[in-house]
């Protein structure tokens, strides 16, 4: 990061982990990463439901919370059949959510801000949206694809937009996701340098370091901002399954 | 018998009373998840979803263009075909999430 440019991108580089081991089989940092998500979920909810009062201390009602705010976002958007997707739905947000958090700690890595990961999440719910609505509506589900009401005359021009607004969703859903992660942390590692830069340049590290004090503040800011976002992304990404799969089983 | 149904009872209000505190206290909490708000400062992530949907639309309409030029070798038919197609799929995007609750049309 020395020196007069910013390298704003490289920190979204894979590196092999493990010496040999990790780089035969592709065993980057990322997967480490997702490792220890999905690793962590699982242990936080066992250990915050681990005394099961009924007067619940800080970290089981933080548990609580976290469940019975997914559980209600499945059961109010998807109704009785919300019972089912829940699982789905909260590994899902549990996934991306502590993806986005884990990736603002120093030396780790926010896998979500590669799109092979964020695509592959939003073809999971795709696909599984299919599925569904195959399952739940069978071959009516091509009905779908032409608008109620509308002239057959116009079915041509009518019946490809429906089926390209359909596929664009696994894209919009991955863009969003990746896109406002890229830009978190690229604005972060930009501030960053700009401390450095003030410091190692001709006003000295007397005058450049102590105003180097301000980008560090804004990018303080800035992590309050990206706890902020990596919430919101996950929770838009959720809320989006829901919707999707709504729609799949629907009438 | 007696005491069991106190008991019952006793739980009964108090889910009641704590359902209406969490009323009171959680307000947001009621409301439906799927509503957008005409909060100022959840206006600006509607404004980038928007801008992500039409992308997408396009996005999707050029990448099928450009596949079936490659696969049908009718350069640039398709691709010309299927981006218009896509920017009207993006448009259709983003009035799905602008449009006014009171309009039924898909």
């Amino acid at each position: 990061m020395a020196g007069q440019t910013i390298d704003a991108l490289g920190q979204f580089k894979l590196h092999p982990l493990f010496g040999e081991f990790g780089k035969s089989i592709g065993f980057s940092q990322s997967e480490l990463m997702m490792i220890i998500a999905t690793v962590l979920i699982p242990v936080l909810v066992c250990l915050g439901m681990r005394r099961k009062a009924i007067v619940p201390d800080r970290f089981q009602a933080a548990t609580e919370m976290c469940y019975e705010f997914v559980h209600d976002m499945s059961l109010s958007t998807l109704g009785p059949a919300g019972k089912g997707f829940f699982p789905f739905i909260f590994s899902l947000f549990f996934f991306i959510l502590t993806g986005n958090y884990l990736g603002l700690l120093p030396f780790s890595f926010a896998f979500t801000s590669h799109i092979v990961v964020t695509v592959t999440l939003a073809l999971l719910v795709f696909i599984m949206a299919i599925i569904v609505s195959f399952k739940y509506q069978g071959l009516k589900f091509f009905a779908h694809f032409m608008p109620e009401g509308a002239p057959v005359a116009m079915a041509p021009l009518l019946v490809p937009i429906e089926i390209l607004s359909y596929l664009s969703r696994p894209v919009s859903l991955s863009i969003r996701l990746f896109a406002n992660m890229v830009a978190g942390h690229v604005m972060l590692i930009m501030f960053a340098a700009f401390t450095i830069m003030l410091a190692s340049s001709f006003l000295g590290v007397a005058i450049g370091g102590f105003l180097g004090i301000f980008p560090i503040a804004l990018n303080i800011a800035l992590i309050a901002l990206e706890l902020l976002v990596g919430a919101l992304q996950a929770y838009v990404f959720a809320i989006l399954s829901c919707m999707y799969l709504r729609e799949a089983i629907g009438h | 018998m007696n005491n069991e149904e106190k008991k019952k009872e006793s739980f009964d209000s108090f889910d009641q009373k704590l359902a209406a505190f969490e009323k009171r206290v959680n307000a947001s909490k009621n409301k439906a998840h799927t509503e957008i708000s005409d909060n100022n400062s959840e206006l600006w992530r509607i404004v980038f979803r928007a801008g992500v949907e039409l992308f997408s639309g396009f996005a999707v309409g050029v990448a099928i263009g450009f596949g079936l030029d490659y696969w049908l070798s009718t350069k640039p038919w398709c691709m010309i075909v299927f981006s218009i197609l896509g920017m009207a799929a993006g448009v259709l995007n983003v009035w799905r999430i602008v449009k006014p609750s009171d309009i039924s049309t898909k």
